[in-house]
């Protein structure tokens, strides 16, 4: 009697866990690892000083196939294109870094802070155009003014989204 | 002579007269008024026992409650585990809840600084930890593949 009872509550007890979250798919989390991989592969040719070798594990982990409609994905993407257009325009490649971040600008579906991230950079490029020589300088001036305008606008939606509870 | 001893027919006629007397008295009949001393004694004795046995209506009432009251306590057990098996029932039967959605990596890794433009990989690595352990958590849940 005793024992069916201890066995009733421990039933009872055990049903009332709160339930953990909901665990990733398996081929994102690999995902997430191969552009992890990548991210520590690139400090290490930075450390080595072989900054080239770098780019190209960056650029590597624009080409991983993450799962569709996965955000994690997406961010990361988002984030390591942000990563190698600073490390692009550290190396005066210009041209390369614009293309790559209006890539990502383009094709983001979504706000985040990654893409607001983006914007930054974004900002940064138009900044260092516009010391060029020759180059259209105002022109370079606001469109970094945009951009940076852009970032904070998505970086205000998104504290805002947090702060009233939307994951 | 032991007390072992069967009864002599004298003894047994005695004791036959005793309680003819004994069961006069309780039925209410009135004693002969001339009895031996130890047979009143016997008699008074009997009297007594039966006026012992017998309860008012408060002190009836008490015994009643107390026997009554053991009786429910004797339930109790029974009471706890019939609604502990109903709780039981009703948590088996309730529809499954889907587990809610882990945080967006943006609320992981939350607002990022102008300074930390080029830092994905730090923030990479807290995301995949964050996605890892959940992982983690569901394989030994059994929710996941």
């Amino acid at each position: 009697m005793k024992r069916l009872l201890g066995l009733l509550l421990l039933a009872i007890v055990s049903s009332c866990d709160p339930p953990a979250t909901a665990g990733p798919r398996p081929e994102v989390l690999a995902a997430l690892g191969q552009a992890k991989a990548y991210h520590h592969l690139a400090d290490v040719y930075l450390d080595d000083g072989r900054p080239g070798e770098a780019i190209a594990a960056l650029e590597k982990i624009l080409e991983i196939p993450f799962p569709p409609g996965a955000t994690d994905g997406a961010d990361a993407v988002l984030d390591a294109r942000a990563r190698l257009g600073k490390l692009l325009l550290g190396v005066g490649r210009l041209d390369d870094a614009g293309r790559i971040v209006e890539e990502g600008v383009r094709g983001a579906r979504g706000e985040s802070f990654f893409l607001a991230n983006l914007y930054t950079v974004a900002g940064e490029l138009h900044e260092a155009r516009a010391r060029l020589p020759g180059a259209d300088a105002a022109a370079e001036r606001r469109r970094a003014i945009e951009s940076y305008g852009r970032s904070i606008e998505i970086n205000q939606r998104i504290q805002k989204q947090l702060a009233e509870g939307s994951p | 002579m032991t007390p072992d001893d069967p009864a002599t027919p004298e003894e047994q006629a005695r004791a036959a007269r005793l309680a003819a007397l004994v069961d006069g008295a309780l039925a209410g009949s009135v004693p002969p008024p001339v009895m031996a001393a130890e047979e009143r004694a016997l008699l008074d004795t009997a009297a007594k026992i039966r006026a012992a046995r017998s309860l008012s209506p408060a002190r009836r009432e008490a015994v009643l409650g107390t026997i009554f009251a053991r009786r429910r306590r004797a339930l109790v057990p029974w009471a706890v585990a019939a609604m502990a098996a109903a709780a039981a029932l009703l948590l088996a039967l309730r529809p499954p809840t889907r587990p809610p959605a882990p945080p967006s990596a943006s609320a992981l890794v939350g607002r990022i600084e102008g300074a930390d433009a080029g830092a994905a990989r730090a923030r990479l690595d807290v995301l995949y930890a964050d996605r890892l352990a959940g992982y983690r958590r569901a394989l030994l849940d059994g929710r996941t593949r």
